[in-house]
């Protein structure tokens, strides 16, 4: 009797082992053939009972054919993107020793062992944008990232020069004020205080830029270089302008300069200006809107409210637009509840997937890479338990350069 | 003439600088026998009934069953004898002297010039069987200055010059997540109002430090990446490795930030601190550097995944030591870090290493102490058994082949116990 428990319990273990290396290998591997009811591919239309098949990390084919394990699911799209991830090192990831930092980048300030990476994943997030935090007037260079793998650089950089972050509004000067007693020794006390300061400080910096003024210390030479790529559109230049006196501000300083290419960040009230957007042709990122349209701004002490067809306006006047989640982890405010927000606001299916794939991927220049299922794109996946974005849908799988991050055969219901 | 009074004062001038050192003990003969049950003169290296030499300060050899030479002293010890044991990080005799946060870059600041010799903390460390510690300056400066490594037997310094210390951490950025609550007073001298109170910012000590760059962690890269381009000078020493450094960091991914500099500038030395060195994305990142991880303090309720580092980072080859951060942490607790690593799964061998030979390389001084191979510092203990068990006792340590501390005569416990229940 007792050899007998032995010989179980044995066996249950090699039994155990075996299973958790198939499923270690499985895991590993990145060929696949994922077959939907509904195929999003975010280019074009959707296709019915479709399939897309994974090779080497990348989309092999769309449509038919592919080989590895069969993965089936009710829908698929590519894997959302974010430009308003909030995952970074606080006050650690932007360098205030002075108010512009535009030649230093992010990529250096990254805690990519942040368990948030792995809730973006989860919520169906697999490239986002990372910015420094917006207490400099200009904080520096803004990367794209994949949001699983191996946490370094290498393994998750998409785009080092995404973009050039700046900041409109109270956030840059708030902490600064005039000197006063005999402790003048803070930086604080020198930087902006008011609105008017730091529109300010943002002017002077492309003025001087033009005309070569204080290149001749190093640091200010750098930040001149990265403005003059931003002049030449060579970079765009992501604003972050929350109020309707700030989105002004900030679309006035693009006319003024004549930059190309500028996405309004964060942009709340951005819906009240149609006519300057529409003139200035800037693009807009949403902030992750809550169901009742109140937006609070907890470091300002602000709040905005938005409209629920806000999105669809935008689309309307055929502004360029992206939904967002900052990494939010409260129901309503995730970046898949947000796309069906906005068509609860009259905002089209199609419209609505775009804003969380390929638009948000065209503004920081990665849609060669990543943003729709295409042949040759990185195989990042959503795959669905129903319609994408429906309240009674869920994620049941992410794929992220092809490998399996949330595998939908093992999901318990 | 002249040249016979020349020689004679440069003679009178070698007697003088020839002369012992002053401090206690310092006089005794420096040349001793210590027979005992075995001798461990490295890690895995263990020789039974053997027999320790010493000459004038120094190992001269170690043989088992050898006969002592009747013309020297001889010391018979029932028990074990080991090199003695290294201490990495700690403000011994320097509380509150090895921070400046006046400057974010302060390369050349000696901590050699910052410990007072008489504190008793060089006295309770000896009585720890720790022989020699490093003081390391400023870890909330971006660089901090120079680790100096002090002989903890009249607190005489081994080496001014064995590390440059910098911080890759978030405390030696200007204005970081925490903010204190403190609110210091306004002017100096005067009770008037403060910042605060007029509705500017709080003159917290965290703002106070806000005058200095860098407060980013792309700020900080960019200053050393600068400061490393010098062509000579402490960054051009440590650039190649002629010069070890001592890495503060913390966050895995600050960890992470400090070994890619370190393989960018051919650094050789330690991280201090990585208490989640156990992750294998960490340790991989290291095994592609030439540094070693200074790991603890541990507090009683530190996580089991900090304790496994030692484990982790030995099976991957890479050195390990402890810190102590004594006034803060008794010197007793050093060995109680050891007993932890060896709890989680470190092997016997590489905690010994880390509390002696791997703890004398990372702190810079590699060729003096750490083992009792012929030709090093005579610093040894004698235990009453195995040092990496609790239970075992200290009966005296010899620096320098001088016996500088001796157990204090105790009564039998049994005999105490009568006494007390009479």
């Amino acid at each position: 009797m007792r050899s007998i428990t032995a010989r179980l319990v044995v066996l249950l273990v090699v039994v155990t082992a075996a299973r958790t290396a198939a499923a270690q290998q499985r895991s590993e591997q990145d060929h696949w053939t994922v077959r939907a009811a509904m195929v999003y591919t975010a280019a074009g239309a959707p296709i019915e009972k479709g399939s897309v098949a994974i090779a080497d990390g990348k989309i092999a084919a769309v449509g038919g054919g592919g080989g590895g394990d069969v993965l089936e699911v009710a829908a698929v799209t590519p894997g959302l993107i974010d430009l308003s991830i909030e995952i970074d090192t606080g006050n650690c990831s932007v360098e205030q020793s002075s108010e512009v930092a535009a030649a230093l980048s992010v990529a250096d300030s990254l805690d990519l062992f942040s368990y948030e990476w792995d809730r973006a994943l989860r919520s169906g997030v697999t490239t986002a944008l990372a910015v420094p935090a917006d207490f400099d007037v200009v904080g520096g260079l803004g990367v794209v990232l994949k949001t699983g793998g191996p946490p370094t650089l290498e393994a998750r950089l998409v785009r080092g020069d995404a973009v050039l972050r700046g900041a409109i509004g109270t956030q840059p000067s708030s902490g600064n004020s005039m000197p006063r007693f005999s402790a003048p020794q803070s930086f604080y006390y020198r930087r902006p205080t008011t609105r008017m300061g730091v529109e300010w400080v943002f002017r002077k910096f492309f003025w001087d830029t033009l005309q070569g003024e204080g290149a001749d210390d190093e640091r200010t030479a750098d930040d001149q270089t990265v403005a003059r790529r931003v002049l030449k559109g060579d970079l765009p230049l992501s604003i972050r302008a929350r109020a309707t006196q700030d989105v002004r501000t900030a679309i006035y300083l693009k006319e003024e300069f004549g930059i190309p290419r500028v996405i309004l960040h964060d942009a709340v009230e951005a819906w009240r200006e149609p006519e300057l957007l529409v003139r200035s042709k800037v693009a807009v990122v949403l902030p992750p809107i809550p169901p009742d349209g109140r937006v609070e701004d907890g470091f300002v002490n602000d709040s905005y409210f938005v409209p629920l067809d806000a999105a669809k306006k935008l689309a309307d006047l055929h502004v360029p637009f992206a939904l967002s989640g900052q990494s939010n982890a409260t129901v309503g405010t995730r970046i898949a509840d947000q796309a069906g927000l906005a068509q609860r606001g009259g905002l089209s299916f199609e419209a609505a997937l775009a804003a969380v794939t390929i638009e948000p991927a065209r503004m920081v220049g990665v849609q060669d890479r990543v943003g729709s299922i295409e042949v040759g794109k990185d195989a990042d996946l959503v795959l669905w338990s129903g319609k994408p974005f429906e309240p009674t849908s869920r994620i049941v799988g992410v794929l992220l350069n092809g490998r399996l991050m949330i595998d939908p055969r093992a999901e318990t219901r | 003439m002249t040249g016979a009074v020349g020689a004679s004062l440069a003679a009178a001038l070698l007697a003088v600088a020839s002369r012992p050192l002053p401090g206690r003990g310092a006089d005794e003969p420096r040349t001793v026998q210590v027979r005992a049950r075995e001798i461990w003169t490295a890690a895995g290296q263990r020789v039974s009934d053997a027999l320790l030499l010493v000459v004038d300060g120094r190992v001269r050899s170690v043989k088992a069953g050898a006969e002592a030479d009747p013309e020297l002293p001889l010391v018979v010890h029932d028990g074990v004898v080991t090199a003695g044991l290294i201490a990495c990080h700690t403000d011994s005799g320097a509380q509150g002297e090895l921070e400046d946060d006046s400057r974010s870059v302060m390369p050349t600041a000696l901590a050699a010039y910052a410990f007072d010799p008489e504190h008793p903390d060089f006295e309770r460390a000896l009585a720890a069987g720790i022989t020699a510690l490093a003081l390391t300056p400023g870890d909330e400066n971006l660089v901090g200055g120079l680790t100096c490594v002090v002989k903890t037997a009249g607190a005489r310094v081994l080496e001014r010059e064995a590390t440059l210390a910098i911080s890759f951490s978030s405390r030696a950025l200007g204005r970081s997540g925490s903010q204190g609550f403190f609110l210091l007073g306004a002017a100096e001298g005067g009770a008037g109002p403060t910042a605060a109170e007029e509705g500017g910012p709080e003159l917290t000590a965290r703002t106070q430090r806000g005058s200095r760059e860098p407060t980013s962690y792309s700020g900080a890269l960019l200053m050393l990446r600068k400061l490393f381009a010098e062509k000579e000078g402490p960054f051009a020493r440590a650039a190649g490795g002629e010069l070890p450094v001592t890495l503060e960091a913390l966050d895995r991914h600050e960890v992470l930030r400090a070994a890619r500099f370190a393989v960018e500038h051919d650094l050789v030395g330690a991280i201090r601190g990585a208490p989640l060195a156990s992750d294998p994305d960490v340790v991989a990142a290291l095994r592609e550097t030439h540094l070693g991880v200074i790991v603890g303090p541990w507090s009683a309720d530190q996580t089991v995944r900090s304790l496994e580092s030692v484990r982790a980072l030995a099976e991957a080859g890479i050195p390990v030591a402890f810190a102590l951060d004594a006034p803060l942490h008794h010197p007793e607790e050093l060995r109680l870090f050891a007993a932890r690593a060896l709890w989680a799964g470190a092997g016997h061998d590489a905690v010994f290493r880390a509390l002696t030979s791997d703890a004398a390389r990372l702190v810079g001084t590699p060729d003096h102490i750490g083992t009792l191979e012929p030709g090093r510092d005579a610093d040894f203990v004698l235990w009453s058994g195995d040092p990496l068990d609790l239970s075992s006792r200290i009966e005296a340590v010899y620096v320098d082949g001088v016996r500088r501390w001796t157990a204090p005569a105790r009564p039998a416990s049994n005999e105490r116990d009568e006494k007390h229940h009479r």
